[in-house]
């Protein structure tokens, strides 16, 4: 057991580096636009999910629980929700210049979630022992992964308007644009039924009432209408294109505020 | 004025007015979020202390915004008001046109309106059977560039469309047909779900709106700190009457708390028992529309179940234990002296007015004794994590706290929302309406075949760029379906 635990942080630190390495495979092949940079950077990405996964595997099997319960299992957790989207989005699309931003941005998490304590505990406090609390959790990480990722496009959407980057690696615009669009699409279901209703729902069990304008809670409405609102103009054709990068930026902005709220926050969501 | 009026509904419920309603949502909810933080959360009750060292009027305004609680203040209530008229509106509006659209296929109107559309191709069936060399063979161009097309015969027509529909089909598309002076008119959809699934949506917010307002309205909520044995009596009709048996805090791996459980009865007028169970968070229980939840502890002040105490008498080497319950005395040695217990404090601090609990909590446990011996009576404290304070007693008797069990207080919420089941039906028509709306992908291609030749165009889509790809594909299916020429 003593092996697994050291493992937990050993390949957390691994797939860490992995992700640094990738980042600057990446931007080279973004400057130098050859293949075998892009394939390179692609592997060693691939590599470092999997060293990721193994981390949670590990967390998961030393805390005998999901890895949700403090914030850093949280930040690790939704890194990989990041990976795995970008994952997802460089298969449909086999644009693998998208690493350039989305390698770096998964690299500011796990910077995050390293300064965070990361003790283990095996025992679960009462409140967060419940299956309402996988469902809340697995789905707003995921939803915030998919944001995370909708960000990254939006970054390299501005970028190329501009000029940088080399235009023949990095997607097109049209391209890059539905890439951040979808990418809010998949988030959005997932944060309004996961971070939203189930959360919701989950507080009726444990504390006896649905909402409670707790500080987290709040932070969750006000990037819930955030992206409501950025769907809503993006069907009525306002906010598309460059509109929409910068939106998806914002929207990731409001979700980290959400998110590192509770190390300052307090309420009944300050779990660390 | 008819027509104004009709400009203000249209308004109302356009896409534009539903966007600033979000955003004035959002935006109020934003400063609400960021009110909470910076307000000092005893506001209220130091009123007149931030009045005095706050800039001027600032106290004032934010007692009048009423932002030491945004979110139950009458401008949030207005913007939230506000947004769930907005909300009921449109979904009335759009309601019929919605279900409308779900139910029927529309059909184009004519070719002219399929060739304009940026998304479209036509072919006739020659070139079609040609190839891709037909576009090579003059005679084949020359037919095509001019109109010339050859005419298939009616039933050819409808084998060439069984062969077009088929292709569309295995694409996963559905095929509505209608044959009218022979031609064929159709449209291939999918993700024909996505609309009611919008409906669905926003009818769910409206519900779960509704739901929250019938909860604030007519439920109800107080919490009660009761030890074993105590009773209180369960809202609204006090007719039942709610027994705590017993309270336990279960502690797992490492000494961390796994649960904590709290059996209760509760009991009718005369005394009968019309429920039991056992309550932990997450695990509430129900009666009668009452839900009782496991919501904190607390330990009484003062208060201890038992404590046990060791000493040594002055010239013995070794110590002794005595246990000591409530207020009652215990002799220590062979009567050489008394001990009693005055006053039990769970989290030890000495302030200007003496000794007091920080907390409820066991973070610094202490107990006071008096000891009386022939010299007389001496009062001192005991501390279980810092013995190195205990009091010395003159008598020589050295006096140590070993353990104590305070007195626990479970503390129970009760709480009736009427309005659960209403918010829980409105989560799961939301629910529903989010995988409707986000997980199909609505794409609907129309098109007409007559007897010349194939006439299509993508006209709806959510994916401009995949839809060109898959257009561009469907084409190049249809070109190879028909290719005869080897």
């Amino acid at each position: 057991m003593t092996d697994v635990a050291h493992a937990d942080t050993q390949l957390f630190w691994l797939s860490f580096w992995m992700y640094l390495v990738s980042f600057v495979l990446f931007t080279i092949y973004a400057a130098i636009k050859r293949r075998p940079a892009g394939v390179a950077a692609t592997v060693v990405f691939t590599a470092a999910f999997l060293c990721h996964t193994g981390a949670l595997a590990a967390r998961w099997i030393v805390t005998t629980h999901p890895p949700f319960s403090t914030m850093y299992e949280y930040a690790v957790t939704m890194s990989w929700a990041v990976a795995l989207s970008f994952g997802v989005f460089m298969a449909r699309f086999r644009r693998m210049a998208l690493g350039v931003v989305v390698s770096p941005l998964l690299v500011v998490v796990l910077v995050v979630a390293s300064l965070l304590p990361k003790d283990a505990s095996k025992q679960l406090m009462p409140a967060l022992q419940s299956y309402w609390f996988y469902i809340h959790v697995t789905l707003a990480a995921l939803a915030e992964g998919a944001f995370i990722v909708a960000a990254g496009a939006g970054i390299v959407y501005l970028a190329r308007r501009k000029g940088a980057g080399g235009r023949d690696v990095l997607p097109g615009n049209d391209t890059l644009e539905e890439i951040v669009a979808r990418a809010i699409r998949i988030g959005y279901p997932l944060f309004t039924i996961g971070a939203m209703f189930a959360g919701a729902i989950w507080a009726q069990y444990a504390w006896g009432r649905f909402w409670s304008w707790d500080p987290k809670e709040t932070g969750s409405l006000v990037i819930w209408l955030y992206y409501t609102l950025v769907l809503h103009q993006n069907v009525r054709g306002r906010w598309r294109g460059k509109k929409l990068a910068v939106a998806a930026i914002v929207g990731f902005a409001l979700a980290l505020l959400s998110f590192v709220g509770n190390l300052f926050l307090g309420g009944l969501h300050a779990y660390i | 004025m008819a027509n104004r009026l009709k400009r203000t509904s249209e308004g109302f419920i356009s896409y534009r007015f539903a966007a600033i309603v979000i955003a004035a949502l959002f935006f109020a909810s934003l400063a609400g979020w960021i009110a909470q933080e910076l307000v000092p959360p005893d506001f209220v009750e130091r009123k007149a202390f931030y009045g005095e060292s706050w800039r001027p009027g600032l106290a004032r305004a934010v007692d009048l915004l009423r932002l030491h609680d945004p979110f139950h203040s009458l401008w949030y209530r207005f913007v939230l008001a506000f947004f769930f008229a907005v909300l009921v509106a449109c979904n009335v509006s759009r309601f019929r046109r919605i279900a409308l659209r779900s139910l029927r296929a529309e059909l184009p109107a004519g070719a002219e309106e399929l060739r304009k559309r940026p998304l479209s191709f036509d072919l006739s069936w020659r070139s079609l059977a040609a190839g891709p060399r037909g576009d090579a063979d003059p005679l084949v161009r020359y037919g095509e560039l001019h109109g010339r097309r050859e005419a298939v015969d009616p039933a050819a027509l409808e084998g060439f469309f069984a062969r077009v529909s088929a292709l569309l089909k295995r694409r996963g598309l559905r095929v509505v047909s209608d044959r009218a002076d022979g031609v064929i008119r159709f449209t291939a959809s999918s993700g024909r779900l996505r609309s009611p699934g919008t409906m669905l949506l926003h009818a769910g917010i409206v519900v779960i709106t509704i739901g929250g307002l019938i909860g604030s309205l007519f439920g109800w909520r107080g919490m009660v700190y009761l030890k074993a044995g105590e009773t209180a009596p369960l809202p609204p009709d006090s007719a039942a009457v709610l027994r705590v048996d017993e309270f336990r805090i279960v502690t797992g791996h490492g000494g961390a708390i796994r649960s904590y459980v709290s059996t209760v009865t509760i009991l009718g007028t005369r005394g009968e028992t019309l429920a039991a169970g056992s309550i932990e968070v997450n695990r509430p229980l129900g009666y009668k529309g009452v839900n009782i939840h496991q919501s904190s502890y607390t330990m009484g002040e003062g208060e201890f179940a038992r404590a046990s105490v060791s000493y040594r008498l002055r010239g013995e080497t070794g110590r002794r234990t005595v246990e000591l319950r409530g207020t009652a005395s215990a002799v220590l040695g062979d009567g050489a002296a008394v001990v009693t217990a005055l006053r039990f404090l769970p989290d030890f601090r000495m302030g200007p007015e003496g000794a007091f609990s920080a907390s409820p909590f066991p973070a610094n446990p202490a107990l006071e004794v008096e000891v009386s011996a022939a010299g007389g009576a001496q009062r001192g404290w005991l501390f279980l994590r810092h013995p190195d304070f205990n009091a010395r007693f003159a008598a020589g008797i050295d006096l140590a706290l070993d353990g104590v069990e305070p007195v626990y207080y479970t503390g129970l919420e009760l709480s009736s929302n009427p309005g659960a089941p209403v918010l829980m039906a409105g989560f799961a028509a939301a629910t529903i309406g989010l995988i409707f709306m986000y997980f199909c992908n609505p794409r609907v291609i129309r098109g007409i075949a007559t007897r010349e030749g194939l006439i299509a165009a993508g006209v709806e889509s959510r994916w401009k760029a995949s839809f060109e790809l898959e257009f561009a594909g469907i084409r190049e299916a249809i070109r190879r379906e028909f290719d005869e020429s080897g």
